[in-house]
């Protein structure tokens, strides 16, 4: 198994309103009102999110903020209740198993597992929504999670760069003195 | 797996998956089938608003852009081409009035039910919604500015769906396009009643259950019935592409294009006329007709 064994640089403390912003930003970047063409292409941010903050987080964010993202989720789509909530338990859930597992790969690698979870997420929505008598909706929406794996080392870096420019911050503010 | 945590916090997150997912399985069957958590959705979208009004605020900010940069001869252009089009659709709307009178006396003749006529309101598009299994559009307009349920959208082509819900500021639009939208409709030509059901795809409908010697054309143009009392009478809704017979199918399959611009439009009209309908006859009605079927205008 291949073992990312470089140096990592050691990341200051997350603070809990980066986390709130950054799922307010999910949020936002979800609604935005896309032409229906782009709109299969563009990612679930707040799945992203989620399956981040559970790798990185996971004695912060876990399956009970999936279920309430999921929920307003459902709202703001005005979709059944609890179609969301479903998937993000589900892939909140497995993002917290394999946790470790994924945190030793590199970033490339780590959208590999990104893929299968969003897949995961796609999925569960679509068999909710198949039990609940609607037809298959056909392999191009699964074409999200592509873009969403694609866009997962993006996601890496900009999501831990309040921690490393504190963190570079400090160091240059320490020597100077 | 249970010596992961040197700390016991709270409980194990195996036991919160199981109940969490039960929980959504709960409210997944709860809100198909019984409409009580229509509070809490109200509650939470007047919370979501400024998050929306963010997210939608690059796409105002486009079109208001690209109305204020165009040019002058595009304008100049268009409004020529307008001002044509008020002409020929005055001169049209004039004998119209008068056919209007006339028919209003007539069917006071006939003691037949009278159309509420009240000024349709005028909309815009925010955005589509996102939900890939259904096909609705959110509109600027709310129960603020006097949008009721199963009130009826239309574009300066055809009808382009139905109001399925009402929040004080926006609406949602179910389209005819939608897998769970009826209309019922007849042909213009021939007065053929029939209704006329979504697929999911956004160009495509089908006219259900119509016998396979029906007397219906590719091109025909089908028009809103007023069976059902929701959909006002004569507005185009579809044109027949296509019809198979099927010989194993009791029913010819006809497929249709919607009239109206159902995905590209950006301004809409929500006609706003209510018809007074008669009361229930008191005798059970024993055989279930096909125009009884178009009843289920609304989607649920």
């Amino acid at each position: 198994m291949p073992v990312y064994m470089e140096p990592k640089q050691i990341l200051r403390p997350v603070s809990s309103l980066w986390i709130t912003f950054t799922f307010l930003l999910a949020f936002t970047l979800n609604f935005i009102p896309w032409d229906n063409r782009v709109v299969t292409f563009q990612p679930d941010f707040i799945a992203m999110l989620l399956i981040y903050w559970c790798i990185h987080q996971p004695g912060r964010i876990g399956v009970g903020i999936a279920f309430l993202v999921g929920i307003i989720m459902d709202i703001a789509d005005a979709n059944v209740f609890g179609q969301h909530a479903l998937a993000y338990v589900v892939v909140a859930f497995v993002a917290w198993q394999w946790r470790r597992r994924i945190l030793m790969h590199t970033l490339l690698q780590q959208s590999a597992h990104a893929l299968v979870l969003l897949l995961l997420a796609q999925l569960t929505m679509v068999i909710t929504r198949m039990l609940g008598g609607g037809p298959f909706i056909g392999l191009g929406y699964f074409v999200s999670s592509i873009t969403g794996a694609l866009l997962w080392s993006t996601l890496s870096h900009m999501l831990q760069a309040p921690q490393r420019q504190s963190v570079k911050a400090k160091y240059e503010a320490t020597n100077a003195s | 797996m249970e010596q992961q945590d040197f700390f016991l916090k709270g409980i194990s997150p195996s036991v919160k998956f199981a109940i969490f997912s039960l929980l959504s399985l709960v409210l997944l069957l709860v809100d198909s089938h019984y409409r009580v958590l229509n509070i809490v959705r109200d509650v939470v979208t007047v919370g979501l608003r400024p998050l929306q009004t963010i997210a939608t605020a690059p796409v105002t900010a486009t079109r208001w852009v690209s109305d204020f940069v165009e040019l002058q001869s595009n304008l100049l252009k268009e409004n020529g081409r307008l001002q044509r089009q008020v002409l020929a659709d005055n001169s049209q709307l004039l004998r119209m009035q008068s056919l209007q009178h006339e028919n209003a006396e007539l069917k006071q003749l006939f003691a037949s039910s009278q159309i509420m006529a009240r000024p349709p309101l005028y909309g815009e598009v925010l955005y589509g919604g996102k939900d890939p299994f259904t096909r609705k559009i959110i509109i600027n307009r709310g129960s603020n500015h006097g949008v009721g349920l199963g009130q009826i959208a239309v574009d300066s082509q055809g009808v382009l769906g139905q109001v399925t819900r009402v929040l004080p500021l926006v609406s949602e639009v179910t389209l005819v396009t939608d897998r769970n939208h009826t209309v019922p409709v007849r042909v213009q030509r021939t007065r053929q009643r029939g209704v006329v059901v979504g697929t999911g795809q956004s160009d495509v409908l089908e006219m259900r259950f119509m016998p396979v010697n029906v007397d219906i054309k590719p091109g025909d143009i089908l028009e809103s019935s007023s069976v059902g009392g929701i959909y006002p009478e004569g507005l185009p809704v579809a044109r027949v592409l296509k019809i198979d017979h099927p010989g194993s199918l009791m029913f010819a399959r006809i497929y249709c294009a919607p009239i109206g611009n159902v995905d590209k439009n950006r301004y809409l009209l929500i006609l706003r006329e209510e018809q007074a309908m008669p009361s229930r006859p008191e005798e059970p009605v024993v055989k279930e007709s096909k125009s009884r079927r178009g009843k289920r205008g609304v989607n649920d």
